[in-house]
C-alpha cells in the first residue's frame, strides 16, 4: 500500500484513545490499513503513564479522583503526561518505512512534527531520546512501540501548558522539593502558543501536522475514517485492557 | 516491596526501583520508570532473572541478557541498575 492515510481530529476519553492506537497497530500488522496518521484530543483531560511506570509512584490517586481527570496506562514506555491543552498524534508505519535504530526512527517521525512547527513559524529541534524543543524548551514528548513489523509512535504537541495544574495530579519523589521541581519544569517546558505569542487552534495545528508529515515523508496522506474492524478491535481493547484496573495498576 | 530507589541515569531516564532485599540477595524487584524496553515484556524477563540472586550476580546476568540483543533497552544500561542498587545501603 503506497498511499498513506490520515484520520482527522476526534475528541475521546483516555482509554478509548489508547484502544484506538493499539487497534490501528494491529490492523496495520494484519495489512488491513495503510500507514496511518491519527490526530486526537482528550476529554476529559487525562494523565497517561508509561508502560513501565508505577502508578502509585507517579500519580496522586486522590487528587486525580477529585479533579475528574482520566488515567490510562499506555502501551508505550516513557513518562507521565498530563493531556490537557494539546493536540496528540499517533502514527502506525511498517517497520520498513523507518530506521531499525529506534532513536533514529524517533527522529525520522518527529521530523513531521518539527516541519509542522516550522510551517507555523517556529524553529524546533529533535532532542534524543524522544523530545522536541523550541528555544531549548520541550513542547513535544513522544513514545513508540514496535510489534509484528509495525511501529506505533504517539506524541503530544503542547498548545498551552499549566505545570502547576499538572503537578497537582502527580507525585514527586521528594515532597520537600515540590516547589523547586515545579519551577524547574516550568523553565524546561513551553508550548506552541507561548512560543508563537498567539493562540493556535487545534484545527490550525492539525493542518500544519498533516502538511508536516506529508513533507517529511514525501507522501500524500489521504483522509479516511476508522474501518469497522479497527473500531471492533478498539472496543475489545477498551473493555479488556485499557479501562480495566488490572492493566492500569499493572505496575 | 520494602524500598524505593530513585536513580537518574546520566543522559538517560529516571530509574525507580521497587525492591525487597534480604541482605545482599534480591527477594523481589520491580524496575519502573520512564524508559523504554523493546519488546516491553522484556522487563519481566529482566526482573525474573534478578530475583533470588545477590546484587552483583543479578546485574551480571542482566548485562549478559542485554548483550544478546534480543531485548533492547533505551534510557538505562545494566550497569545503571547496579549503580542504583549500590547507592542503597541496607
Amino acid at each position: 500500500m503506497s498511499e498513506w492515510s490520515v484520520i482527522r481530529v476526534e475528541e475521546r476519553c483516555a482509554a478509548v484513545n489508547m484502544s484506538l492506537d493499539e487497534a490501528m497497530l494491529q490492523a496495520r500488522a494484519d495489512n488491513l490499513i495503510p500507514n496511518t496518521l491519527r490526530l486526537f484530543t482528550w476529554k476529559p483531560a487525562a494523565v497517561s503513564i508509561g508502560y513501565f511506570q508505577s502508578l502509585d509512584l507517579e500519580v496522586d490517586r486522590e487528587a486525580l479522583k477529585e479533579s475528574g481527570c482520566d488515567i490510562v496506562r499506555r502501551y508505550t514506555g516513557g513518562g507521565a503526561v498530563f493531556h490537557d491543552e494539546e493536540l496528540t498524534y499517533s502514527v502506525v508505519l511498517s517497520e520498513k518505512d523507518v530506521s531499525s535504530d529506534i532513536v533514529k526512527s524517533y527522529e525520522e517521525i518527529c521530523k513531521g512534527v518539527i516541519t509542522a512547527l516550522r510551517l507555523l513559524g517556529l524553529k524546533a529541534e529533535f532532542k534524543p531520546i524522544n523530545d522536541i524543543l523550541v528555544g531549548g524548551k520541550k513542547v513535544s514528548g513522544n513514545a513508540q512501540t514496535r510489534k509484528h513489523g509495525v511501529v506505533l509512535q504517539h506524541g503530544t504537541i503542547l498548545l498551552g501548558v499549566d505545570v502547576k495544574k499538572m503537578f497537582r495530579l502527580l507525585k514527586v519523589p521528594d515532597e520537600k522539593i515540590r516547589d523547586k521541581l515545579i519551577a524547574s519544569v516550568e523553565e524546561r517546558v513551553s508550548s506552541v502558543n507561548k512560543e508563537l505569542g498567539r493562540v493556535v487552534s487545534v484545527a490550525e495545528m492539525q493542518d500544519a501536522l498533516i502538511k508536516g508529515f506529508e513533507e517529511s515523508f514525501s507522501k500524500k496522506f489521504v483522509h479516511r475514517s476508522f474501518l469497522d474492524i479497527e473500531l471492533t478491535l478498539a472496543k475489545k481493547l477498551f473493555e479488556e485492557k485499557y479501562s480495566s484496573m488490572e492493566w492500569t495498576n499493572a505496575r | 516491596m520494602k524500598h524505593v530507589i530513585n536513580y537518574k541515569v546520566p543522559d538517560g531516564k529516571l530509574l525507580r526501583l521497587l525492591i525487597d532485599r534480604d541482605g545482599d540477595v534480591i527477594r523481589d524487584i520491580r524496575i519502573t520508570g520512564d524508559f523504554f524496553v523493546h519488546p516491553e515484556t522484556g522487563i519481566q524477563e529482566i526482573e525474573t532473572l534478578m530475583k533470588g540472586k545477590a546484587v552483583d550476580d543479578a546485574c551480571e546476568a542482566v548485562e549478559k541478557l542485554l548483550d544478546e540483543g534480543k531485548i533492547r533497552v533505551i534510557g538505562f544500561r545494566a550497569q545503571d541498575v547496579r549503580t542504583a542498587l549500590g547507592a542503597y545501603i541496607v
